[in-house]
């Protein structure tokens, strides 16, 4: 992933495997789906930026708690966009994502089971942010492996 | 189960990815439906079968037979 920023562009770039580029090109509403994506991945990314000093600035006030929970809205709004995605994507398509998400599903509460009991034997405590991260990193894995099944 | 959506395709002289934008699906999807890779859902199997004017046993048939 690269972040190209300059006074008038500021633009994420998020290169995928080859042959999942290709698939997904072939999805005709790739297009509007990728650059929906991409704006609320920068947002997201902008929102991340400012809500640290955000919320040290407001530390003694209640509202600090709402600040910290901002970052949630464009993961919101991409939940939203996906689900439209889905909804434009062929049946095989659909098959695909069906079957990269059980993957991602099933792949993340298996290393959440496993890192908990490997806690309980003495490995240091680790954040829950890192169950997001396995999760989209095995939901891609999940999308190569199951798209090459049906190339 | 075994189709004859590529020999059917070969004649009509149509590429994958002409046949897909005619059943609004993606060259991938084609690609599998001729490979056996994968099997359509009753309205897709519908959509060829309207498509190449022909009913649906005589472009699918169970692999048994």
């Amino acid at each position: 992933m690269k972040l190209d920023i300059s006074p008038r562009v500021l633009y994420i770039h998020v290169k995928l495997p080859w042959h999942l580029e290709v698939a997904h090109k072939e999805n005709p509403m790739f297009p509007t789906a990728t650059r929906q994506s991409r704006t609320a991945l920068i947002a997201y990314f902008l929102i991340l930026l400012v809500t640290p000093t955000l919320v040290t600035l407001s530390k003694d006030h209640w509202w600090r708690y709402a600040l910290v929970l901002i970052p949630l809205i464009p993961v919101f709004y991409m939940q939203r966009l996906e689900l439209q995605n889905l909804s434009r994507m062929d049946e095989l398509q659909r098959k695909i994502q069906l079957e990269a998400l059980v993957f991602a599903y099933y792949g993340t509460a298996a290393l959440v089971l496993i890192y908990g009991f490997l806690e309980l034997a003495g490995l240091p405590k680790t954040t829950m942010f890192a169950a997001a991260g396995a999760l989209i990193i095995l939901r891609l894995i999940g999308w190569y492996i199951t798209d090459r099944k049906y190339q | 189960m075994e189709n004859r959506i590529r020999e059917l395709r070969a004649i009509h002289r149509w590429s994958q990815a002409e046949l897909g934008e005619q059943l609004n699906v993606s060259r991938q999807t084609i690609n599998a439906l001729e490979t056996g890779k994968y099997d359509p859902s009753l309205p897709l199997a519908f959509k060829i079968s309207k498509l190449f004017a022909l009913p649906i046993e005589q472009i699918f048939v169970p692999a048994e037979q």
